[in-house]
């Protein structure tokens, strides 16, 4: 014993300065985080949709909205996108968006479990589209291209979540096991907490302190991705100029909508001219039949397996204790008429909507008086055109200083 | 200071059990250090994604 002191407390000494560099390393990254986040805001960096540590620092900055959401958040991007519209901080915030192309509801959930009580009591939106629930479901390869292995270890190992919800949220997670393929801890967890048997309970309970220990990891090497961005990226953080002016909403509004009429004169659908050139089978809808395709929308909507991920969504948020606006888009009207969806099919989809979200008391803008308006959106997954993104600007805005609650 | 001279010096602090242990904390730190530098690089890459429309 003697004998192996001279080595063991050296080597003890080595770990306790090594968790004492990397706790003092995790304090300094989430300082600069801090001071860099609203710069960095409009940059859409990659690490803040997979990582946590920028979302967590957003949320620390009350002239920050967070927004999640998926493609219709940049898919259209012109002076009136919500992240160029506000970054002058015209009323007094910023949107920053966490936001990637196909981004499902229970990416979402993950992506909100993992911060957890850091989000209790704050004002967060939740973008999305119609057109996430017209498709039966959502294959691997699409939910893999947006999956984050540190959301998902901090969502199935996090204390905040009701055992009931997690294991529920398991279930689904099981549907994409590529995800997990190279994360055996992961992997074993998911598996034993899906299962309703005691002995594979204790599986999963005995999994959680390693399971804590690799997401401690995986937020280490978030926070030095991060550090690494920024100082590599000096020339991204000159602060952008603060201006503050009273909005005309009337006068945004009047202005896009002659500016989107004239960009969209050559067809009845809101597509852009040189885009409705370009696209000729799009014409085809010209001679269908009104009601034609009813069924299989209906059947579509109905069979959606984003409808039970949408419901994990709001049991997370209402779990975590946030103030979330649920922000949809109308369904472009116009285009669905011309593809054979009549308007009591569509309404199917705003009354299950509202009657998903109601329960839960969370506010819903659907836009559902938009629906015909074919100057809104730009294409048939209603990705938003620059007069719709003033009307989703300015829910924005009245949500932050609390007229929408 | 010849080189044999040298050694005999720094052998000599290394009987010394305050210095041992610190030379040997921080050999042991560096070793730590190494393996973090070389294998704890984080991934945080997604396959490409495939477009659905939303």
């Amino acid at each position: 014993m003697r004998k192996a002191l001279p080595h063991l407390l050296p080597a003890l000494a080595a770990i306790l300065i090594l968790f004492g560099l990397l706790a003092g390393g995790s304090l300094f990254a989430r300082f600069v985080e801090l001071r860099y986040v609203n710069t960095l805001a409009p940059d859409r960096l990659k690490q803040t949709d997979v990582g946590r540590a920028l979302q967590e620092a957003a949320f620390l900055r009350p002239d920050l909205l967070p927004v999640y959401g998926s493609s219709e958040m940049f898919e259209e991007d012109d002076e009136n996108s919500a992240y160029r519209f506000f970054q002058t901080y015209p009323t007094g915030f910023t949107v920053f968006e966490v936001a990637a192309s196909g981004m499902t509801s229970l990416e979402i959930a993950q992506n909100l479990a993992a911060l957890g009580p850091e989000i209790k009591g704050k004002k967060v939106v939740i973008s999305f589209t119609p057109s996430m629930f017209t498709s039966t479901t959502v294959s691997e390869k699409e939910y893999s291209g947006d999956f984050s292995r540190l959301h998902a270890n901090e969502l199935v190992f996090s204390p905040y979540i009701s055992f009931d919800l997690k294991q529920h949220i398991a279930s689904r997670m099981l549907d994409y096991p590529d995800t997990f393929a190279d994360d055996p801890i992961l992997g074993f967890a998911l598996q034993n907490l899906a299962s309703s048997s005691p002995f594979n309970l204790l599986l999963y309970y005995l999994s959680v302190p390693v399971g804590r220990l690799q997401v401690q990891v995986i937020r280490l090497q978030d926070h030095w991705d991060v550090l690494n961005w920024i100082y590599s990226n000096p020339q991204a953080l000159l602060p952008i100029p603060r201006k503050t002016y009273s909005i005309d909403w009337k006068a945004e509004m009047a202005r896009a909508q002659k500016m989107q009429a004239k960009l969209t004169s050559n067809n009845p659908f809101g597509i852009e001219n040189n885009e409705w050139n370009r696209r000729p089978y799009l014409k085809l809808g010209k001679n269908i039949n009104p009601f034609s395709s009813d069924k299989n929308f209906l059947e579509e909507l109905s069979n959606s397996k984003e409808w039970e991920d949408f419901d994990i969504l709001l049991s997370v948020l209402k779990e975590i204790g946030a103030q979330p606006l649920f922000l949809s888009r109308p369904l472009n009207g116009e285009m669905w008429n011309a593809l054979g969806v009549s308007l009591p099919a569509r309404q199917v989809f705003y009354v299950r909507l509202q009657a998903t979200v109601q329960p839960y008391g969370f506010p819903l803008v659907d836009f559902y008086d938009q629906d015909t308006n074919r100057l809104f959106s730009v294409d048939l997954f209603s990705h938003t055109s620059r007069l719709g993104w003033v009307y989703v600007d300015q829910a924005l805005d009245a949500f932050y200083h609390g007229k929408i609650h | 200071m010849s080189i044999k001279r040298w050694m005999l010096f720094i052998t000599g602090k290394f009987t010394n059990p305050w210095v041992r242990g610190i030379l040997l904390t921080l050999y042991y730190l560096a070793i730590l250090l190494g393996l973090i530098l070389m294998y704890g690089k984080g991934d945080f890459s997604t396959p490409p994604f495939i477009y659905q429309g939303f």
